[in-house]
């Protein structure tokens, strides 16, 4: 029973011109959303691996220089693209890619691809997360939403319900063949992925760090689809009318994808107020001088170490320091400051989480919100990622800060054979486990929807009456 | 065949259908008569079990009919006064499904001759529906009707609209039917088809059966005048 009603919910869909044309619209939009992704990720990754390799080039080719003036000439720390940029890039376009690093001056991630690019940019850059994101739900809605509507609308509920045919067998006979249109779809976008994906292939380990994102990426879009599916369907059968259930569906659409998140957006905003640039540097600059702990003044506390060194190395002159007092120094309010800017951009990091839990708080109330962050966070191209990044690329600043104030101590000149002991920078975003427990609550929450749409599922189908 | 017992539907505290018992024999075709709102569309929907009754039992042979019942379910086959079908589809394919819905497994060839058995041309049976007039959609259903073996049928003014050809051919098929032991129930606002075809004919007036009578045993003069007494009672 539910394969014939299967087979002919398909038939009649196929015959259907609209579906056939939205069907094409969407396929050339997948071709037009691979197109892009990959060649945002050829783009983007081989100028940054580019731009890295020439940034320490220079770096350690300077030549003969005081070592601290060498440490200030400085190199960046590029962002890789995201492996899996060239399906999903997330937030990757604003919140920049490059690092400086320099002896104590506390870098912040530049060059945002949005500060570039035209306001149409604010409408989104369509690959194939924007697909999954934004017009798969609205295709299937789009499919679904007369799926049962039609069958009251034309008067053959009656012939079909006098059928030997029970309410389950007829719902599961039109889910599943609205299913087969949209899985079609996923598997499409799967396959193509994964093609580019294999085509990326030759860089080492590539292949190994993307396996086990894309299969969760793959399971949590099917899962997405599905439940987008079981609602369109459950809807289109409680309206009994194509219009309604039309309004309905395209409602929800709207209020998850557009307006739920801008509101959840502004409200998180108006909750937990965004820690201004001004606030920062007051703040900053204040306990620069001062010490966290209001140990003391600058000048004071550089007094108290001059002591505590002429102390170690038991002398009473700085001049009859066996080694140099300067980069002792440098080390030392590197290691005070660094403190400061930790701490001040622990406090934005908290404070940004705070919006974050409110905005993702919402998504109980709209699925569209838990996907998009979920794809984010699979694909590694979300805020805790950056961060993640923000963090390693300051880690290694200090790291060479402290390689270069280290050889300072006892050498006043430095050359390429010294600057070549610098380590270069490299970053792996963290693997598939890392992102899981970072994406859990947009899965439960996926789960919960998921689990609401079998409910409501359920529902339609015991209501199922002429 | 068909039994309803003490038959009561309301809608709030509007009564469609009132005590309604009734019986059919194995062949028999009831033909009830009425003006809109008297009861007959309602007393088809709770036998089809699309609507339960608020109390009374209806039986379709000896089966008690409940909602989403699959035992009568498989008894009985029903034709609308519009059959309405799935446009995109042929006329075959519309049969093949609802036959499949039947539980029957048919070859082409078999479809084929239950389509013709309906009146309808071979030539218009691979046709999309969305072409065919409310007529050949009738045979359809007829069609339909057909491939279940239904024990039980029901049909809702099925000739409403038909040209007399048409109609005549629809008699010939349920009369035919009769004669295979088919029961037939069928609501319609046609005298002369109810006299010309019924073997009982029912009267019904604000959800009451008013009159039960054997068709050989009133002209269709005299079911004419209890008719229009009905109606204007009605007014």
């Amino acid at each position: 029973m539910i394969r014939l009603i299967f087979n002919k919910e398909l038939k009649e869909l196929f015959r259907t011109s609209k579906v056939v044309w939205m069907l094409g619209g969407m396929i050339v939009l997948l071709f037009l959303a691979l197109y892009n992704g990959n060649s945002y990720y050829e783009n983007h990754s081989h100028l940054i691996k580019e731009s890295q390799e020439i940034t320490y080039s220079q770096f350690v080719s300077q030549g003969d220089k005081n070592p601290h003036l060498g440490a200030h000439f400085g190199f960046y720390a590029y962002k890789p693209t995201a492996d899996m940029a060239m399906i999903e890039n997330g937030i990757e376009n604003y919140t920049g890619n490059s690092f400086y690093l320099e002896p104590h001056k506390r870098g912040v991630v530049k060059f945002k691809e949005v500060s570039d690019a035209t306001g149409l940019r604010s409408f989104g850059f369509l690959n194939i997360g924007y697909f999954a994101e934004f017009i798969l739900p609205l295709f299937i809605f789009l499919i679904c939403h007369n799926i049962f509507s039609k069958e009251w609308e034309n008067g053959t509920i009656k012939l079909l319900m006098s059928s030997k045919a029970s309410s389950r067998q007829i719902f599961m006979g039109k889910l599943f063949a609205c299913l087969a249109l949209v899985i079609g779809l996923v598997l499409f976008i799967s396959v193509s992925a994964l093609l580019l994906f294999l085509n990326e292939g030759d860089a080492p380990g590539f292949m190994a760090r993307v396996w086990p994102a894309f299969t969760c990426y793959l399971l949590g879009l099917t899962l997405f689809s599905v439940m987008m599916t079981t609602i369109g369907v459950s809807v289109s059968l409680l309206t009994r009318s194509a219009n309604l259930s039309l309004i309905a569906l395209s409602g929800f659409w709207l209020v998850g994808v557009f307006l739920f998140p801008r509101l959840a957006g502004e409200l998180s905003k108006n909750i937990n107020p965004s820690i201004t640039s001004l606030e920062f540097e007051n703040k900053t600059f204040s306990e620069k001088q001062y010490g966290v702990g209001n140990e003391g003044h600058k000048d004071f506390r550089r007094e108290l170490l001059l002591q505590k060194t002429m102390k170690k190395y038991q002398v009473n002159k700085i001049e009859d320091l066996p080694v140099f007092f300067i980069p002792i120094m440098l080390e030392y309010f590197e290691e005070s400051d660094g403190l400061v800017m930790d701490n001040a951009y622990q406090a934005v990091d908290n404070n940004q989480a705070k919006q974050d839990r409110l905005v993702l708080n919402s998504a109980w109330l709209t699925p569209f919100l838990a996907f998009r962050d979920f794809s984010m966070r699979i694909t590694a191209t979300d805020m805790n990622t950056h961060n993640d990044f923000a963090a390693k690329a300051e880690g290694h600043r200090r790291k060479v800060g402290t390689i270069v104030d280290d050889y300072y101590q006892k050498n006043t000149i430095a050359g390429n054979a010294f600057w070549k002991t610098v380590p270069q920078f490299e970053y792996i975003a963290p693997g598939i486990g890392w992102r899981l427990s970072n994406a859990a609550n947009s899965i439960l929450v996926l789960v919960a929807w998921l689990l609401f749409s079998m409910g409501l599922m359920v529902y339609a189908y015991r209501k199922m009456t002429v | 065949m068909l039994r309803a017992e003490n038959l009561t539907k309301k809608f709030g505290n509007h009564t469609a259908l009132d005590q309604l018992n009734l019986e059919i024999k194995k062949g028999e075709v009831f033909c009830l008569l009425g003006s809109n709102g008297a009861g007959k569309s309602t007393t088809i929907n709770i036998f089809l079990g699309f609507i339960p009754a608020s109390s009374g039992k209806a039986f379709i042979d000896g089966h008690e009919v409940t909602l989403n019942n699959h035992a009568t379910r498989d008894l009985v086959a029903y034709i609308p006064e519009v059959v309405n079908l799935y446009a995109t589809l042929t006329g075959m394919e519309n049969l093949e499904f609802f036959s499949g819905l039947s539980g029957y497994n048919y070859q082409k060839e078999e479809l084929a001759h239950f389509m013709e058995t309906a009146g309808l041309q071979r030539s218009a049976i691979h046709k999309r529906v969305s072409g065919y007039s409310k007529g050949m959609r009738q045979k359809v259903g007829i069609a339909i009707a057909l491939v279940k073996k239904a024990k039980a049928l029901f049909l809702d003014e099925p000739t409403s609209g038909l040209d007399p050809h048409a109609s005549s051919e629809f008699s010939q098929i349920i009369t035919n039917l009769s004669e295979q032991g088919v029961s037939t129930l069928m609501a319609t606002h046609d005298l002369l088809m109810a006299k010309n075809l019924g073997t009982r004919i029912g009267i019904m007036h604000q959800g009451i059966l008013k009159h039960n009578l054997l068709s050989d045993d009133v002209s269709h003069a005299d079911l004419t005048r209890l008719y229009i007494d009905i109606v204007k009672q009605n007014k």
